[in-house]
């Protein structure tokens, strides 16, 4: 692949996240938590989590939600979101564990909320699929994929080469045309015949 | 950097405080709009004052300040005593260190006496742009000024504690009562900020989301000397007693600094390597702990050494 603006290695790449290597500790001054085990997560992460808020006696519930089912509900998530913060009080804090796309979403969900991210705790455990944003059509598409590929968008079926670029707002990565850059390419590559064809 | 301005109106507030409302005189002075909580310096034969502005921010009122007397030397008995309607004086721009948080879901401001001064700013500002706010406010049998004004603008949201005690109490109920995604701002005395803070995080509340105005600076150890070092390699010693701003300047190195007293802001500089002494009233201690960054106006070195990228 050539080297573009996205591969080249100053200015950093700010917006990529850094996930954390361990599973962070949870804050027990907290009012109470929400706890989200999403997709292919290690269940062992939410039980240590639930057990040390129970060692705590911080108040918790938990949302665990499976493979299968997880596209439909990261979609429903900005409306289960309202419900899950109605009536509550700040002091809420909530820690996500599984699927990088799940993980992403409800991080962009909470702070829709009004959280803070000092009171989100989040660990990616699959990093294999993500969301990208089409910016040609505005929809988004979960696939396999990482900065570089290629996927096929959901709404208006181009081709979208995905950049290292994550919008924390929406919990989705920059996809965009990448056909547009062959386009470019074949343009430019034919310049020197068309000055020719002109002054030549 | 201060402009002319003429004292267009004094009244009496309560007792010991008095409003002064000021107009611009001088060539180049002009009323800039503010963000709700900043403060204008008043410069007065000598010496000079930060004083919060209680308008919404529009200035279509001039600039407004409230002023407690405290002692007889001082800015404030200056201006109780000697200014006059009619009279010049030298403001600066005004400067924003307490302003309200654009995201939050809802504001809840505390005040403690003379504290109410920003807190009646961001109640104004915040009836004028439609924010979700309510407010505490604690006061002393000597004096609570400003009251009669926050019964009139908060009606149903104002809630009053009279005396130290109380307002423990109203504080700890409106902070356990707060929705998801409220920010807190208080001003008042030292004790008051403490307090608030304390009980803030006992509750939950992560301090990203308590905010406080300082009255004053704390008085500062003069610390230990050391050395900044900047980006060409060049090494410039800040003695004690010697801020590192003052030391840079001597050493042709001009930041730009407005408060220099550690409140403002303006004269972070990025830290490359080496442990900075925090001594300013801006870093949270999150931010504190990256260490990539100091205010050369008060804050020190626990290092021999400090890089600079200057």
């Amino acid at each position: 692949m050539p080297r573009t603006m996205d591969d080249a290695p100053y200015p950093p790449k700010t917006s990529m996240p850094d996930w954390p290597a361990e599973p962070g500790r949870l804050d027990p001054a907290a009012v109470s938590y929400t706890l989200f085990s999403l997709g292919e997560a290690d269940k062992a992460v939410l039980r240590r989590w639930a057990r040390t808020l129970e060692d705590a006696a911080v108040p918790h519930d938990a949302v665990v939600v499976d493979t299968r089912y997880l596209a439909a509900w990261i979609e429903d998530l900005p409306q289960t979101m309202v419900t899950l913060a109605a009536g509550r009080r700040v002091g809420w804090r909530i820690a996500a564990a599984g699927e990088e796309s799940a993980v992403l979403a409800v991080a962009a969900a909470a702070r829709e909320a009004g959280l803070l991210d000092v009171e989100l705790t989040l660990f990616v455990t699959d990093s294999r699929r993500i969301r990208v944003y089409c910016p040609h059509c505005k929809s988004h598409t979960l696939a396999e994929a990482r900065p570089g590929s290629v996927v096929r968008c959901s709404g208006c079926a181009l081709d979208l080469e995905v950049h290292p670029h994550l919008s924390l707002h929406t919990g989705m990565y920059l996809g965009t045309d990448r056909a547009a850059r062959e386009r470019r390419r074949v343009r430019q590559s034919r310049t020197p015949d068309l000055q020719e064809a002109l002054h030549g | 950097m201060a402009d002319v301005f003429v004292a267009e109106s004094i009244r009496e507030v309560s007792p010991d405080v008095k409003e002064f409302t000021f107009r611009p005189a001088g060539p180049g002075a002009v009323l800039r709009p503010y963000a709700p909580g900043s403060h204008i310096v008043v410069e007065m034969s000598g010496k000079a004052n930060a004083y919060s502005l209680t308008g919404d921010g529009t200035t279509a009122d001039g600039y407004r300040i409230s002023v407690r007397r405290q002692g007889d030397g001082g800015g404030s008995a200056w201006l109780h005593d000697r200014l006059r309607p009619g009279d010049s004086v030298r403001l600066s721009p005004p400067r924003s260190a307490f302003a309200p948080v654009a995201t939050a879901k809802h504001h809840l401001y505390v005040a403690a006496g003379i504290g109410v001064t920003p807190i009646l700013s961001h109640v104004r500002a915040a009836l004028r742009w439609n924010r979700s706010f309510e407010v505490v406010y604690g006061y002393s049998a000597a004096g609570a000024p400003h009251l009669e004004d926050l019964r009139r603008l908060a009606p149903g949201r104002l809630f009053e504690a009279a005396g130290r005690g109380r307002l423990a109490d109203v504080l700890a109920e409106r902070l356990r009562q707060q929705p998801v995604g409220t920010h807190a701002y208080a001003c008042g005395p030292a004790g008051v900020m403490t307090a608030f803070q304390e009980l803030g995080g006992s509750f939950g509340w992560p301090e990203e989301r308590l905010h406080v105005e300082h009255f004053a600076a704390p008085e500062r150890e003069p610390g230990e000397p050391f050395t900044v070092r900047l980006a060409s390699g060049r090494a410039v010693a800040v003695p004690s007693g010697t801020s590192a701003l003052d030391a840079l300047a001597e050493a042709g190195v001009a930041v730009p600094a407005l408060c220099r007293q550690g409140v403002c802001g303006q004269c972070r500089v990025d830290v490359s390597a080496g442990i900075p002494e925090h001594r300013d009233l801006i870093l949270t201690s999150r931010e504190r702990e990256a260490n990539d960054c100091f205010y050369p106006c008060v804050s020190r070195a626990q290092t021999d050494e400090l890089e600079l990228e200057l």
